[in-house]
């Protein structure tokens, strides 16, 4: 290196339009050194300055000589520096945090940051990234990537981080840098500095201690609790089994949870201990709602349509974890919801929808849903394919002569939309069933009668009947049995 | 009085009967700890009765017949109410048929102390409402967390069971006759 030479002479720019070239000074140049800086190949363009950088205007693509003369004391001593843009670093601004916030309740950090594409002249990609470190020791916990793309002018970006550890057990710090990733910039490009971090606290306010409270989980999760104490945690415990204890800052412990399992109806209890205290919480590890199966809706009077299903794999969850039920039929807009028979042993899954006038063909989805998850499932039925009829009640018989009778009965519903085929079941001692079927128009006050003829006379029969509709789907049950003796021939 | 029937004796032995059924901690509270998975050295050394829930025995053994009956009636309603929120937490009530039983027994004590306060009507003595504390209640979950509901849950029965104890107590040392004071 020549004496007087100077040394280091490097130039960096952030957003490609201008370069900041700096330099060190000569050894043994003193203060009121004064610098000379002039670039050949662009007129006028000699400066003098008192310090070691200038902000120059992006030179043109290709070699550019760049004389520096430094004048200290009478004395000059000349440098001379070939400029290209291969030699200049894309260094981007520093990033500048906006803000850092956190839901407590769902252990979510919220970072927010300006992306000054304004500053940056071209469209292009940049990856941000972001690191998470806990405690006051700084221990990194999270370093991750997230890509976006400067657009010219400014961004306000939003991301979030959901902690494995709930926040409020340890103090969390955020920093930020960035890397664009222009690629017609044809010098070295590099990462920004590290944003100043910042960090977030929990304040306690109420006397829990113990995160998180009252969470659901899926089995076979993994799950971090943790407590906040001045006194010393000695024990922590899931259930029965205890629990190795990761110390945080000041009293504060956490224990890590692998590979959940199902909780009972009460929850898993957690619990830490200390000398003198007990804090605890409740989890409860279940499974989200399955599809509900064999979905299947039908009517017994065409008034009113009732749908039920099989819930599927227990989820593990009850109470106001429990699975809600939600009918709904898309061409009405309609929707019923399932209200929980508590009290019922072996629960029965079933939802009554008010049939509509003028609609038979019904589209309806069931929709499942509890804290971990949701389902559905789906059926589209023309209801009036899907008869069950109640029990034929009221089921009288009546002589029309020695030979035949009248046969009466209730059936509860509106069918006057539809034919009832009817099986009349026709016992008479040592003799073989007659079994008869007849259509009949349905009505709509639900009173029907048919004759039966072709009868002994003086002869005991015992008559019972069931329907269904004409487009069969389901036989009713049979009616009650009636016995009666047929009128003596005249 | 409709539905009272039988001497004082009687009714008295009965009271008796169902204190000592409903002071038995398997009655209830031993299978609310099951349930709630308390059933740990840790959690069941935390199920302590909270001062001042119930009635002390000696408290109670300081009452008047009348006032006594008036303060257990009183209290009983109160743990009716507790129990129904317990039933509210539990999530399912079958899961715990145990509760739906003793809240039964209880309204069975609280027939039975109507009648002996109906009996005793003759006798000389007044009701003084005993002053009593907040008394025993059971905040919802909602107030709470789970955990902490799951505690309180079994802090009360355990005062409840200790206070039926008590009430027991005293009724055993009751005359045979109605008229012939304890003291």
């Amino acid at each position: 290196q020549k004496k007087g030479a100077l040394r280091d002479f490097k130039c960096v720019t952030n957003n490609l339009q201008e370069w900041d070239c700096s330099w060190k000074a000569p050894l043994g140049a003193g203060h009121g050194t004064v610098y000379e800086v002039c670039i050949e190949d662009r007129p006028r363009s000699c400066y003098r300055l008192e310090k070691t950088n200038i902000r120059l205007s992006a030179l043109s693509p290709g070699d550019h000589e760049i004389k520096i003369n430094s004048l200290h004391d009478l004395q000059s001593s000349m440098s001379k520096f070939i400029l290209n843009e291969k030699n200049v670093s894309l260094v981007p601004d520093t990033p500048e945090i906006l803000s850092l916030s956190a839901d407590f309740s769902t252990s979510t950090l919220h970072l927010m940051w300006n992306d000054k594409g304004s500053v940056f002249p071209h469209h292009s990609n940049v990856i941000w990234e972001i690191k998470i470190l806990r405690k006051q020791s700084m221990e990194l916990v999270k370093l991750v990537t997230y890509n976006t793309t400067l657009s010219g002018k400014d961004v306000i970006r939003h991301w979030s981080w959901t902690s494995d550890m709930p926040l409020e057990c340890a103090t969390h710090h955020v920093g930020i840098r960035c890397y664009i990733d222009y690629p017609l910039f044809s010098g070295r490009k590099e990462w920004s500095d590290w944003s100043p971090v910042k960090n977030i606290s929990w304040i306690p306010d109420s006397q829990t201690k113990v995160f998180p409270q009252d969470k659901v989980v899926l089995v076979g999760s993994d799950i971090t609790f943790c407590c906040v104490s001045q006194e010393k945690v000695l024990l922590a415990q899931i259930g029965h089994k205890n629990c190795p204890l990761i110390r945080l800052d000041g009293g504060n412990v956490a224990i890590e949870i692998h590979n959940i399992s199902a909780s009972a109806n009460s929850g898993t209890n957690v619990v830490f201990t200390t000398e003198d205290n007990m804090f605890g919480t409740v989890v409860f590890a279940g499974y989200p709602p399955d599809s509900p199966q064999k979905l299947n809706c039908e009517t017994h009077d065409l008034k009113e349509i009732i749908c039920s299903w099989n819930p599927g794999r227990p989820t593990a969850l009850v109470g106001p974890r429990n699975t809600s039920y939600t009918l709904f039929e898309s061409f009405s807009g309609k929707y019923v919801k399932f209200k929980r028979v508590e009290a019922l042993t072996n629960e029965n899954y079933q939802l009554l929808f008010q049939m509509l006038p003028n609609q038979e063909i019904y589209n309806f989805t069931l929709n499942a849903r509890n804290p971990l998850g949701r389902s559905a499932s789906s059926i589209l039925v023309n209801i009036t394919e899907r008869v069950s009829p109640h029990t034929p009640t009221s089921f009288k018989v009546k002589d029309i002569n020695s030979t035949a009778v009248t046969l009466f009965w209730h059936l509860p519903g509106n069918f006057a939309k539809i034919n009832l085929l009817c099986e009349i079941e026709i016992n008479k001692a040592n003799s073989a069933q007659d079994l008869r079927n007849v259509t009949i128009k349905g009505v709509e006050n639900s009173s029907y009668l048919v004759a039966v003829d072709k009868l002994n006379p003086y002869t005991i029969y015992t008559f019972r009947i069931r329907c269904s509709a004409e487009t069969f789907w389901k036989w009713s049950k049979w009616s009650n049995e009636k016995k009666h003796l047929t009128t003596e021939a005249i | 009085m409709r539905g009272c029937s039988g001497p004082y004796q009687q009714l008295l032995s009965q009271l008796q009967r169902q204190a000592n059924l409903t002071e038995d901690t398997s009655s209830l509270l031993e299978p609310y700890i099951q349930h709630q998975d308390l059933n740990t050295p840790i959690l069941r050394g935390s199920c302590t009765e909270h001062p001042g829930a119930f009635p002390s025995k000696d408290a109670l053994r300081g009452l008047s017949k009348q006032s006594f009956l008036w303060t257990v009636n009183t209290t009983l309603g109160r743990v009716l109410k507790g129990l129904v929120t317990l039933q509210k937490q539990l999530l399912k009530p079958q899961d715990l048929e145990e509760l739906e039983t003793a809240k039964r027994n209880i309204q069975g004590i609280r027939n039975n102390i109507h009648c002996m306060s109906w009996l005793l009507n003759g006798s000389s003595e007044t009701v003084e409402p005993m002053p009593t504390g907040p008394g025993p209640w059971l905040p919802l979950t909602s107030a709470l967390g789970v955990f902490q509901a799951k505690l309180e849950g079994c802090r009360f029965l355990r005062g409840y069971h200790r206070f039926m104890g008590s009430v027991g107590w005293v009724f055993r040392e009751w005359g045979e006759s109605p008229s012939r004071s304890r003291r």
